[in-house]
């Protein structure tokens, strides 16, 4: 009679055992790392931790389960605000003329908990790990060098009016992805995305 | 246009709805204050007809409490006001009565001022026709001359039968032989006034009913409406409130909103719902709430400074 053996693990289970999936809240990230990685090619991929508060005395205090956090390089843009892509027009500036902006992602699943709190939480503690990125960044991926004098110029003026319009949050204030995945009966490796973006943003016109 | 009620408005309070009856007051509201509330009134003779409806304007309780809250207008008990009817004097009765028929006279007088202008318009044309074609008929042949007076003599009589058609559906005045004469002083046009408050006097503040009590989602109610938001209620897409950058007459809606208590769980799968049907539509979808609740602070104003809202959208991919 023949053996039977146990089939090798599949990517995904392989890459998060090696991840160390001891805690959920890792192998969540684990997986939605996966599926930037490979599916949206994202590049430079980090990922953090908001570590967890037992007490929960005041409204910004964390909550009682960390929070995981992943960065990384989206191959397109993946959010431009309808102001911001009206002022690319009038400019004739092309997506792809602009620099690649880093975009943080909350891994999540379905069924666990979440609330305002976290929400708040996670956009409360978001400066100090885009900080913390810029740094490991090192200013590496700087303005892209345009021949051309005159499109330098309109991306000098862009880059000046984004500075100018991140003070007054009219082109929309922080923002990252809400990844949601599905762990029920196994998952079928889809992994949701959505905008979420701090306070009243007007939608674009899809 | 721009005219101002009398502040502060009171809304009635009938059986548990806030209601509006005084279309001045609808109009001041949506234009000073952002309140639209939603007209319910339908016609008594075709009740069916819901398409479009009239006064009165019934308020969300949030609406009632944000103008109340800030002095715009005041809760009247409506049943308890009505009583009042009896208590008023009978000469002050009387006078408003008068009042009102005089308002009706005015009316009448000028629709049969419109209807007598009508008249004289018609008969002018008429009768530049008839001169037109009298014309015509004497420079194709003087010959005929006999035939034009004929014709001459039959035109007064046939708007001498319009007139009497005219008069068939003129309110009873047909004993009346010249319509365009007669003021009918007896047939004054049947006024109902909207609103109960010239004749009776305007409610002492002690009577006013204490602030309407709100859901929990007041808070991020007033949060947006304080950022100039036109807020409506949501069942239509399945939230709590639809909101509007400026007059929905104006604008389609920017967001659907629900409320969520700062610790209350939320199924992501809802974020999801709500982010997608958002999109499918071309809103956002907006989450928020007040970081306290009503019993760590004095008052529902407070809460609405600590108002934290997200606004979700499908990030396509």
């Amino acid at each position: 009679m023949a053996q039977t053996t146990r089939p090798n693990a599949s990517a995904i289970t392989s890459h998060m055992s090696t991840n160390n999936d001891s805690a959920p809240h890792i192998a969540t990230a684990a997986q939605v790392q996966h599926n930037l990685q490979h599916q949206h090619l994202w590049t430079s991929l980090t990922s953090y931790t908001i570590p967890a508060n037992t007490t929960q005395t005041e409204p910004l205090n964390a909550p009682k389960e960390p929070i995981p956090l992943i960065s990384g390089y989206p191959p397109h843009r993946v959010y431009t605000h309808p102001d911001e892509q009206l002022y690319m027009l009038e400019n004739k500036i092309k997506e792809d003329d602009l620099q690649p902006e880093r975009m943080f992602v909350v891994p999540t699943t379905q069924g666990q908990s979440w609330s305002l709190r976290h929400m708040a939480v996670v956009f409360d503690k978001l400066p100090e790990f885009v900080e913390q990125a810029r740094e490991q960044d090192g200013g590496s991926l700087g303005v892209k060098a345009a021949d051309d004098p005159e499109k330098r110029e309109q991306l000098a003026r862009y880059y000046a009016k984004k500075e100018e319009v991140s003070r007054t949050g009219e082109w929309g204030s922080q923002r990252l992805l809400l990844a949601m995945i599905d762990k029920g009966m196994g998952g079928d490796g889809t992994v949701a995305y959505y905008v979420v973006q701090e306070g009243e943003v007007k939608p674009r016109q899809n | 246009m721009d005219s101002q009620p009398e502040l502060p408005i009171p809304i009635s309070y009938v059986s548990g709805r806030y209601l509006l009856h005084s279309i001045e007051a609808v109009t001041y509201l949506r234009r000073e204050h952002h309140i639209c509330g939603v007209l319910i009134g339908t016609l008594p003779q075709i009740p069916q007809q819901n398409v479009f409806l009239g006064l009165p304007l019934e308020l969300m309780p949030e609406e009632a409490r944000l103008l109340v809250d800030k002095d715009v207008a005041c809760i009247v008990d409506e049943a308890k006001a009505q009583k009042g009817m009896n208590n008023l004097l009978e000469e002050d009765r009387r006078r408003y009565l008068r009042e009102l028929e005089a308002e009706g006279l005015h009316y009448t007088r000028l629709q049969v001022d419109l209807k007598d202008s009508k008249r004289e318009q018609t008969m002018k044309k008429l009768e530049e026709k008839k001169a037109k074609a009298g014309a015509k008929a004497k420079a194709v042949a003087a010959a005929a001359a006999a035939q034009t007076q004929t014709s001459e003599g039959a035109a007064p009589k046939s708007s001498m039968k319009d007139a009497a058609v005219v008069d068939l559906f003129a309110p009873d005045d047909t004993r009346s032989s010249s319509p365009a004469t007669s003021t009918p002083s007896q047939s004054a046009m049947a006024i109902t006034p909207a609103t109960s408050y010239p004749p009776l006097p305007t409610p002492p503040s002690s009577t006013h009913l204490a602030a309407p009590a709100v859901p929990p989602s007041y808070p991020l109610f007033a949060h947006l409406h304080s950022r100039g938001y036109f807020l409506s209620p949501g069942l239509r897409f399945g939230c709590q409130y639809m909101a509007y950058p400026g007059d929905p007459l104006r604008f389609h809606s920017h967001f659907l909103v629900v409320s969520y208590d700062w610790d209350q769980n939320i199924d992501l799968m809802d974020l999801i719902v709500g982010g997608r049907l958002g999109t499918g539509v071309k809103k956002g979808f907006l989450i928020g709430g007040a970081q306290r609740t009503i019993d760590e602070v004095d008052s529902e104003a407070d809460r609405v400074d600590t108002v934290r809202a997200f606004s979700l959208e499908w990030a396509g991919m």
